[in-house]
């Protein structure tokens, strides 16, 4: 079931109608179950992984918590990290490390054989197994007391809004509002109105309506000149944004008319001038889990410059395959992690450069910052996007030795870029300059309404309603 | 509901509308300025329904802004899609090319609206491009018969219609009806454009689910529930269309556009025709019967005559299968018409046989072959009844 389908309407009218009247823990009662009918419209078969992990979890969390010996708290740590990274492993990166070896094999002339299994991905795989694994970490360094009730625990892995495709939230901060009884105020149904339309225009219309210029360059065998695979990643990087921090918006907005507060999980990627402020406002939820719980585990910062690159590059390297079992997101974590390191290495010589450029008028030198760092950005879309190594090598080499002039194709492209994203350019820009996400809904409540009316027409006249999952339902 | 009427002149109607508009309505009696009835009523309901909440919370600005979002959207509608300005523009600014075959005909159809159909209409025909071929000029030129034409439109949807029947109330419906139609799986992409069908609409549904379960219905059938309440989303075709013109970004339909029109009359036909030998299915025809079976129902409530007609298509593409289908499908249509007191079908072999050089591509009749024919049914249907031929034998 998407939250772009007429039958989650329907779902979540249903739950929220009797939600709203009935006290905390049969709310809690309701949820889960509506968590459980929710995924298992998808395929009933994967919730005994959820199960698992919610057992596995719950049973550990509480072991570790209540046992003074380091040595077995380091044991069902250990349990719940195998457990929860082998099903993780086994469903999403078997045959991938299968093909993988064989290649490398191959290479030394040696080849054994081996079949492939045919494995179902099951969705929000990687987004609840990375949240269940943060309560175990948590209660290991003792951030966290494990939760009294098996029930709220079993909600926080299966909470319906953030289930497939998140924000990866943390134990810390969903757990106790699970657990405790929910107030519902003004502000939260405002706001969360405001966040499930804004993310269905982000969905519907900026993403879906990007999605077949994208598909035309990057489809197999694809011979694109140059300027249509600029035109067509420009694309992708809207696309990937309205598709994923639509998502976001509806998952926080659906939460938010529920008393849950959710982490945010986008900010304004695009706006940024280096790679460490993209991870600022890019996928927030795992960018931070990444940071807390590999990227520290590893050593931080804490034991010299050189551990910390090679901390940084692992890190973004595991964020990339995180992704998926495909080269393609590999080669975009080492591209992601090695841009990281470059702008540290930078860093001065950047200081020296700002402050003889800064005084620019009108914010150029900002601006000129800002571009760059997108089209750096654009580039790793590329690699992220490319539907084969053959079709990253191609089209790196014809964006920089062939690029070749303006097709009819790519002024469509860019054209349809231009409508689609303008209306978001225009929005982000209005919350950057307040900084403030919540800027419009501060506006005068005619104006809100007169956006709430735009919005319905861009969405309903504008939107594209053929388009099926979102992006992030892969990883 | 109408508003108010105004009182045209026909002559002047007719230099004003576009002439694929205007084609069988032979007489123009008045304009109605604004048509709500289509689009309000459930949206006001929502509206009322909201009211209603914020009401009992008391909170004024809350009352004010829900005001305003219903208002603010009502009045966009009524601005974009409920007045016959708005679907003159659309008729006119906007070609096939530009939103599709289909979509120009809903149009076309919707700008009609604000028309009054002739008094007297004796013969309705409605159908696809099929049945615009057949009739077109023959309606033109008469006003005793009105033509509903709408690219592809196949049994499954004529229940969808059947407002038109209701406002015309003619003496006989004519339907023209094959294999073509009935043993080809349905398009259900289309079914979003259907006029408002109220309450009907869930018995219609059901029945439709009883006899299939594709994929494709599913999501013909959800966008048809959608539409009925968001008219933006049945007509987004419309604001896309002008987009790509504008923005010159038509490259879908105009690519289209021109295979269409650089093909030679003999290529299109021959494409056409080797399409014709290999798409029919056997299996699509309970669903069309069962779908069909639905609107004559309809007809038979409303006291009405219906002449099912057997639909032709070029002969080179009457092979082995497809004439299996039509045995198959006239056997139907027999035992059709010996249930229905109201419904006569007439077979090939009652009009004239049509050959090659009667259809200007595989399954469209030249103009000269469609008014032939035209007036063979009309002489047909005039004819002695039924039980007096049988008399005859």
């Amino acid at each position: 079931m998407l939250f772009n389908t007429f039958e989650f309407l329907v779902f979540f009218v249903f739950v929220y109608a009797i939600y709203r009247i009935v006290p905390h823990k049969p709310q809690n009662i309701l949820l889960l179950l509506a968590s459980y009918f929710f995924y298992g419209c998808w395929d009933w078969r994967f919730l005994s992984l959820i199960l698992l992990s919610t057992c596995v979890d719950f049973y550990c969390g509480n072991r570790i918590h209540s046992s003074s010996d380091d040595r077995t708290r380091k044991v069902f740590l250990a349990v719940s990290m195998i457990v929860n990274l082998g099903v993780l492993g086994f469903f999403k990166y078997f045959n991938f490390f299968i093909e993988s070896l064989d290649v490398l094999f191959s290479g030394f002339g040696w080849s054994f054989n081996y079949s492939l299994m045919n494995i179902i991905l099951p969705v929000g795989i990687s987004f609840y197994t990375f949240q269940t694994m943060s309560y175990t970490i948590d209660i290991y360094r003792r951030n966290l007391t494990p939760s009294k009730s098996v029930m709220d625990f079993a909600l926080f892995v299966a909470f319906f809004p953030q289930l497939v495709a998140g924000p990866i939230e943390r134990a810390v901060h969903l757990l106790p509002q699970i657990e405790n009884p929910r107030q519902i105020s003004r502000e939260d149904i405002k706001i969360g109105c405001w966040l499930i339309v804004f993310g269905y225009f982000l969905k519907v219309f900026v993403a879906d309506n990007l999605a077949p210029i994208v598909d035309v360059t990057f489809a197999e065998g694809s011979a694109a000149t140059g300027a249509e695979i600029l035109s067509s990643t420009y694309a992708f990087a809207f696309q990937i944004f309205g598709d994923f921090a639509g998502y976001s918006s509806i998952a926080i907005g659906l939460s938010r008319l529920l008393g849950i507060k959710l982490m945010t999980n986008f900010l304004y990627p695009y706006f940024v001038t280096n790679p460490q402020d993209f991870w600022k406002n890019w996928h927030i939820s795992l960018s931070s889990w990444l940071r807390d719980y590999l990227y520290i585990s590893l050593g931080g910062s804490r034991k010299g410059t050189l551990m910390t690159y090679r901390n940084l590059f692992l890190t973004m390297f595991l964020g990339g395959l995180w992704h998926g079992a495909a080269w393609n997101f590999v080669i975009w974590g080492v591209y992601q992690g090695s841009i990281l390191i470059i702008h540290r290495l930078c860093l001065p010589a950047l200081g020296k450069l700002d402050d003889i450029m800064r005084p620019l008028p009108f914010g150029l030198w900002r601006l000129v910052r800002i571009l760059f760092m997108f089209h750096v950005t654009c580039f790793g879309w590329l690699l992220f996007r490319a539907s084969s190594l053959d079709q990253i090598s191609e089209f790196t080499k014809t964006l920089f030795t062939d690029f070749g002039g303006l097709s009819p194709l790519a002024i469509y492209n860019l054209k349809m870029v231009i409508v689609y994203v303008t209306p978001l350019i225009i929005i982000q820009l209005y919350k950057k300059w307040n900084d403030d996400i919540y800027a419009l809904i501060k506006l005068r409540p005619s104006v809100i309404t007169g956006c709430y009316v735009i919005f319905f027409f861009l969405i309903f006249l504008l939107g594209e309603f053929n388009a099926t999952e979102f992006i992030y339902f892969r990883f | 509901m109408r508003l108010n009427s105004f009182i045209f002149d026909s002559d002047f109607l007719q230099a004003l509308v576009p002439a694929r508009v205007m084609d069988s309505l032979s007489t123009y009696v008045y304009l109605g300025s604004l048509n709500l009835d289509r689009m309000l009523l459930p949206f006001l309901l929502m509206g009322l329904l909201l009211l209603l909440a914020v009401l009992a919370g008391r909170k004024k600005w809350q009352f004010r802004s829900v005001i305003y979002f219903f208002g603010g959207i009502i009045f966009l509608r009524l601005m974009l899609f409920g007045n016959p300005v708005a679907w003159y523009l659309h008729s006119k600014l906007l070609g096939w090319n530009d939103v599709g075959f289909r979509q120009v005909n809903v149009i076309d159809n919707e700008l009609r609206h604000y028309f009054d159909p002739p008094e007297e209409v004796r013969f309705l025909a409605i159908g696809s491009s099929q049945t615009g071929a057949l009739y077109g000029d023959y309606a033109k030129n008469n006003s005793d018969l009105y033509k509903v034409e709408l690219s592809g439109l196949g049994p499954t949807e004529y229940y969808l219609y059947r407002d038109i029947v209701g406002k015309v109330k003619p003496e006989h419906v004519l339907l023209y009806l094959s294999e073509f139609d009935i043993a080809r799986n349905p398009s259900y992409d289309t079914y979003r454009y259907a006029p408002r069908q109220w309450w009907s609409l869930a018995s219609y549904t059901l029945s439709l689910r009883n006899n299939e379960q594709s994929e494709e219905m599913q999501a013909g059938l959800k966008e048809l529930w959608i539409a009925q309440l968001f008219p933006e989303f049945k007509y987004s075709f419309i604001f896309k269309g002008y987009l790509r013109k504008w923005l010159g970004l038509n490259q879908t339909f105009e690519r289209d556009a021109e295979n269409f029109n650089t093909q030679s009359k003999n290529d299109k036909t021959q494409s056409q025709v080797s399409s014709l030998k290999d798409i029919f299915d056997a299996n699509a025809i309970e669903n069309s019967m069962a779908a069909l079976n639905y609107f004559l129902e309809y007809c038979k409530s409303q006291g009405l005559q219906v002449a099912i007609i057997e639909g032709s298509y070029h002969p080179d593409a009457y092979n082995q299968k497809n004439l299996t289908l039509n045995s198959l499908v006239n056997e139907k249509m027999v035992q059709i018409s010996e249930s229905y007191e109201n419904i006569e079908f007439i077979s090939h072999d009652k009009i004239s046989m049509l050959l090659a050089e009667d259809f200007v591509d595989g399954y469209h009749l030249t103009a000269v072959a469609a008014d032939r024919v035209t007036h063979e049914i009309i002489k047909y249907i005039d004819g002695p009844s039924e039980s007096v031929r049988a008399d005859d034998l």
